[in-house]
Parts: C-alpha cells; sequence; structure tokens
C-alpha cells in the first residue's frame, strides 16, 4: 500500500463506514464494505479519491442489494442492531425502535435520493454529489429536496402510526 | 422574478448558491411573502431531515435519535455531543486494510482448485515428455540392435547363422579383443548366439576377425556407433572398416565445428549482456545527474490538510455558533482539519478550517476551534494572529506572511 493510499484510508475510512452504516444498516457488512471499497481502491488508484471512493461504495451496497434480494438478506435493512446497551433496556430498547422508524423511512425513498441525503450528510458538495451519482450540478438541489421532505414526511407518518397503535 | 422552487431554496440554505444569485433571492424574498414562508419550510425540512440521518449512528452510542427528531429547537450543545461522539468512535487509527480482499470469499476453495490444475497439468506434461522419451530410447535401443543384428545378416549371411557351439566358441574368449569394445559387443554377440541356437547352420561359419585399432578421435556421440561397427562379427572388412572410420572422422569435425560455433554465440551473448550492463548504467547516471520530477499537483484539500469537507451547519454544530469568517472574502470551502495541525488547539479534537485563497492562489486558513469547559487557552508561540473570541479560539495563518495576516485580523467576524 503505498503512502497515498494509506492517507486516503486514513482519511475516508470513518466517514465511509458512517455511511455505508446508515445506508444498510449493518456494522460488520459497512466494515468489510469499506475495506472492499479500498481494495478495489489499491487495484486502480483513483484520480479524485473522495467522490470514486463513495460511488464504488455505493455501488458495492447496490450490488449487494440485488444479491441480498436473493439470499433473503432485506430485512437486514430494517434491522435495529441493539447489541451494546448502555443506558438501560428501556431506553436501549426505544432508541432501537426510533432507529428502526428512521431507517424504514430512508427505506422509502428512491436509490439516488438516499444516496445523495447521505453523502450530503457527509458533508459533500453539490459538485461532490453530482459527480459521485452522474448527476448535473443542476439537479442536485431538486433530488436533496425531494429526499429531505420524503424522509421528514415517512418519518412522521410512522411516528402518527406508532401513537394511533399506542 | 418568478416564484423559487425548492431546489433553489435547499441549494441557498447549504450554501451553494453564487453571491449574485443570493443577492437576487434576497430581495425577492424580501418582496415575496409566499416565498418566505416556503423558506421556513424548507428549513424546517432541512433540519430535521440532517437530523433524522445524523441520528442513525452505530451501536452503542448515546444518541437519541427520536428526540432528536421531535426537538426542531434542540439546544445545540447535546446535538453538538452527539456527533462528537459519532465522530470520535471512528477516532482512533482505522483498523488494517486486508489486501488482497476478496470480493468472492466463498470462491476461495475454487482458486486453490484452480492453482491445482495448473499443478496436475504441468506434472501430466512432464509425465508424458517422459513416457514419450522413454518410448523413444527404447525405439533407438530396438533399431540399433536390429541395425547391428540385420547389418551382418545382409553382409555376410555366413556370420550370422551360427551354431550354438561356434557361437559357445566365440564367447568363450579364445579370440583375443580390445578391452573397450567388450561391454559394447556383449550383447549383440548374445543375441546372435541365440538366433544362431534356434536356426539351422547349414555351413560352418569362418574364424573371427582379427583385433584391429580403435579409431583415433570419435566425438562422444559417435563412440556407441563405432563402438558398435567394430562389435559386428564381421568387422575384418578393410574396406568397410575405412569408410565406417572416415565417416567418424568427418562426423566428429562436424561436432568439433557446431561446438565452435555454440561457444562462438555464447561468446556474442556475453558480449550483448556486457553492452546492455554498461546501458543500464549509463542510464541510471543519467537519471541520477537528471532534475527530480516535478512533485504532482496537489488538491486544495490536500494543500489545506482538511480531511472532511463540511458546509456552514456542521460548521455551526461543530463550533456551537455560527463560523467566524474574514469579512470582504469569500471561502473556497471549509472542513474539519485534525487539532495537530493547527498550532495552539487541542491536538485531540478537529479544528474548523475556513479556507480562503488570494489573488496569487495562496491559501489562507482560519482556524477554529470552541474551549471545552476547564481548558486553558494556549499561545501557539508562532507570529501569526492567535485570539480567543467568546468561547471560540482562532488561528489565522497560511501560505501568506506574517503581516499581510496580521491585517486580516481586524477583519475576522
Amino acid at each position: 500500500m503505498t503512502a497515498d493510499l494509506a492517507q486516503l484510508f486514513e482519511q475516508y475510512y470513518a466517514p465511509l463506514v458512517r455511511m455505508l452504516y446508515r445506508r444498510t444498516g449493518d456494522r460488520d457488512r459497512a466494515e468489510e464494505l469499506a475495506q472492499e471499497t479500498f481494495a478495489r481502491a489499491v487495484a486502480a488508484p483513483p484520480d479524485n479519491p473522495r467522490p470514486w471512493l463513495f460511488a464504488v461504495a455505493l455501488n458495492l451496497v447496490r450490488e449487494e442489494g440485488r444479491q441480498a434480494s436473493t439470499r433473503g438478506r432485506k430485512l437486514e435493512l430494517l434491522r435495529a442492531e441493539t447489541d451494546r446497551p448502555t443506558d438501560g433496556p428501556e431506553a436501549d430498547f426505544q432508541r432501537g425502535e426510533d432507529t428502526a422508524r428512521i431507517r424504514a423511512a430512508l427505506a422509502t425513498l428512491g436509490e439516488r435520493d438516499r444516496e445523495a441525503l447521505l453523502l450530503k450528510a457527509e458533508g459533500f458538495n453539490y459538485e461532490e454529489i453530482a459527480t459521485t451519482l452522474g448527476l448535473a450540478r443542476g439537479a442536485v438541489g431538486t433530488t436533496l429536496a425531494r429526499a429531505r421532505r420524503r424522509l421528514v414526511e415517512a418519518y412522521r407518518a410512522q411516528e402518527r402510526g406508532k401513537h394511533v397503535a399506542s | 422574478m418568478s416564484h423559487l422552487d425548492e431546489g433553489t431554496l435547499h441549494a441557498l440554505l447549504d450554501g451553494e448558491l453564487e453571491v449574485t444569485e443570493v443577492k437576487e433571492i434576497q430581495a425577492h424574498l424580501g418582496s415575496c411573502t409566499s416565498c418566505g414562508s416556503r423558506l421556513r419550510e424548507v428549513k424546517e425540512f432541512l433540519g430535521e431531515s440532517d437530523r433524522l440521518v445524523a441520528a442513525v449512528q452505530f451501536p452503542g452510542s448515546h444518541s437519541h435519535p427520536g428526540a432528536a427528531a421531535q426537538a426542531t429547537a434542540a439546544p445545540p450543545a447535546p446535538r453538538r455531543r452527539e456527533i462528537n461522539r459519532e465522530l470520535s468512535s471512528y477516532d482512533g487509527p482505522p483498523p488494517p486494510l486486508l489486501l488482497p480482499d476478496n470480493p468472492d470469499a466463498g470462491q476461495f476453495h475454487w482458486r486453490w482448485l484452480g492453482g491445482l490444475r495448473w499443478v496436475a497439468l504441468v506434472a501430466l506434461a512432464v509425465g508424458a515428455g517422459y513416457i514419450a522419451n522413454e518410448f523413444r530410447r527404447g525405439d533407438d535401443t530396438q533399431s540399433a540392435l536390429e541395425t547391428r543384428e540385420l547389418a551382418p545378416i545382409a553382409s555376410a549371411p555366413q556370420d550370422a547363422v551360427v551354431s550354438p557351439e561356434e557361437a559357445a566358441q566365440a564367447d568363450g574368449g579364445d579370440t583375443p579383443r580390445p578391452e573397450s569394445a567388450a561391454p559394447a559387443r556383449e550383447q549383440p554377440r548374445q543375441s546372435a548366439g541365440t538366433r544362431g541356437a534356434v536356426r539351422p547352420a547349414p555351413e560352418p561359419a569362418p574364424p573371427p576377425a582379427a583385433p584391429r585399432e580403435e579409431p583415433q578421435g570419435p566425438a562422444d556421440g559417435l563412440e556407441e556407433i563405432v563402438e558398435s561397427n567394430e562389435a559386428e562379427p564381421d568387422a575384418g572388412d578393410d574396406a568397410s572398416a575405412v569408410d565406417r572410420r572416415r565417416a567418424a572422422a568427418a562426423t566428429a569435425a562436424l561436432d568439433r565445428d557446431r561446438r565452435r560455433s555454440q561457444a562462438a554465440a555464447a561468446t556474442a551473448a556475453l558480449d550483448s549482456l556486457e553492452r546492455l550492463r554498461e546501458a543500464q548504467e549509463r542510464a541510471a547516471a543519467a537519471a541520477r545527474s537528471a532534475p527530480p520530477a516535478a512533485p504532482a499537483p496537489r488538491t486544495l484539500e490536500q494543500r489545506a490538510q482538511i480531511y472532511l469537507r463540511i458546509g456552514l451547519d456542521e460548521a455551526a454544530r461543530q463550533l456551537g455558533r455560527p463560523v467566524h469568517v474574514i469579512e470582504g472574502l469569500s471561502p473556497l470551502f471549509m472542513g474539519l482539519a485534525q487539532g495537530r495541525y493547527s498550532p495552539g488547539a487541542d491536538d485531540t479534537r478537529p479544528v474548523v478550517r475556513v479556507v480562503y485563497q488570494d489573488s496569487r492562489g495562496r491559501l489562507i486558513l482560519l482556524d477554529q476551534q470552541r474551549i471545552r469547559p476547564g481548558q486553558t487557552a494556549s499561545a501557539p508561540g508562532t507570529a501569526e494572529p492567535h485570539w480567543t473570541l467568546g468561547e471560540i479560539t482562532l488561528h489565522l495563518h497560511g501560505e501568506v506572511n506574517a503581516g499581510a495576516l496580521g491585517s486580516l485580523r481586524p477583519r475576522v467576524r
């Protein structure tokens, strides 16, 4: 591994894992996918590493999603990880439920909208989001507007459903 | 100006519009209540969606996504702590990169089998070659035996058709034979004797040929042929013996020529190797004397030592207040830099770095870091401006001299 790649790894590993965890809901898988992304960077060092790494990582998630659909692993997306409890069982349960609702709300978004939202959360500007997702720069604002609105509306709908059920 | 679409409002809040566009929009918002109310709505959606996405954290963290989502006017300090915790969960060195990574771990054994297949193919090829060589040697031996046996039969049938008594007499050693040819002669004589034993003897065979001199200087590959010729029972024929000697001498001469040409080729190869080595040494010397190659151009992020670009919102969350900027200058971007790269900062935490560029392309960096309770601000010991505003320490540095930086300090707002 060259020094440049080591620097890339140190710089982007944590944001990649964080984004992949938000996308997949599976920390171990997120770390595996991040490793796989960097392994591909070793094979073909990118010129513009940040959009390249995130684009490859998102492609891997999509590819895995297609394979997972045949292996019945879809539920991973909605699985709430509640290992390592820290605030007591009630707080952990509440947090797990909320996280599951947010993931469910994220799952209602279109693929592009969700990815644009996750990249924005990692501090990407519009230019980088456009490069990573292959969008026109002028379309990023509209994509993010749609994604944010749908996410909030889906989450609120679930909140209402929770209150009605209780 | 027509009403503003939602994408433009999001781009405005994300800080992605040019200054001229922002001024136009601000002018429109001042006169259009409809767009003003939409802007407030968009701001609410943006804030809430950002909080929801940020609430999906690694398992084991202490944040409460529901609380974060419900509190549209959540106090900034707890939210900032959540983000710091989230970021700090990966503050340590990343795990080692496992190379080569294997996208299809389940196919590992197939690759092993693929390797074994190659080994098996090589072994099969070697075995087939060995067997073919054995067959060829067997054929050569057989043909040599047949040649040795048939030649005397064709030239002198009375020699081949011998009685067992004559064969026994020939093997008995009454006739002197050259010592060097004895082992080679043993097999054909036994063979001829065996044939003679099963065939009737029409007439007595003549006495064995008298011993003759060894041909001088045959080549190595010809010794067997020469010996086999000598071993023939009727080798006493002078004319054929002379012919064989001449043939052997001619073949030996050919062999010597072949060896000379091989030696000449090897010498030429050595010369070419020597020339190649000299060329490599000349190239290495030229490379040493040549000026070093220009380094690859670095990106602005690398020059500014920023590991993560962030927006205004994230910067405000990091600092607990709006980010400080230099009045009159347009920032290129802002991001997080490691504390150890900012003089006077707490090196265990990142600093928010606003990056500017002057007309000559030199970077000007404005670092900001919130002071933790109980933390004392330390002076960096450099001539660069370093001061504290409220809970924020600021440090102005970059690729320009300290005098220019000092003139910029009063413009920091």
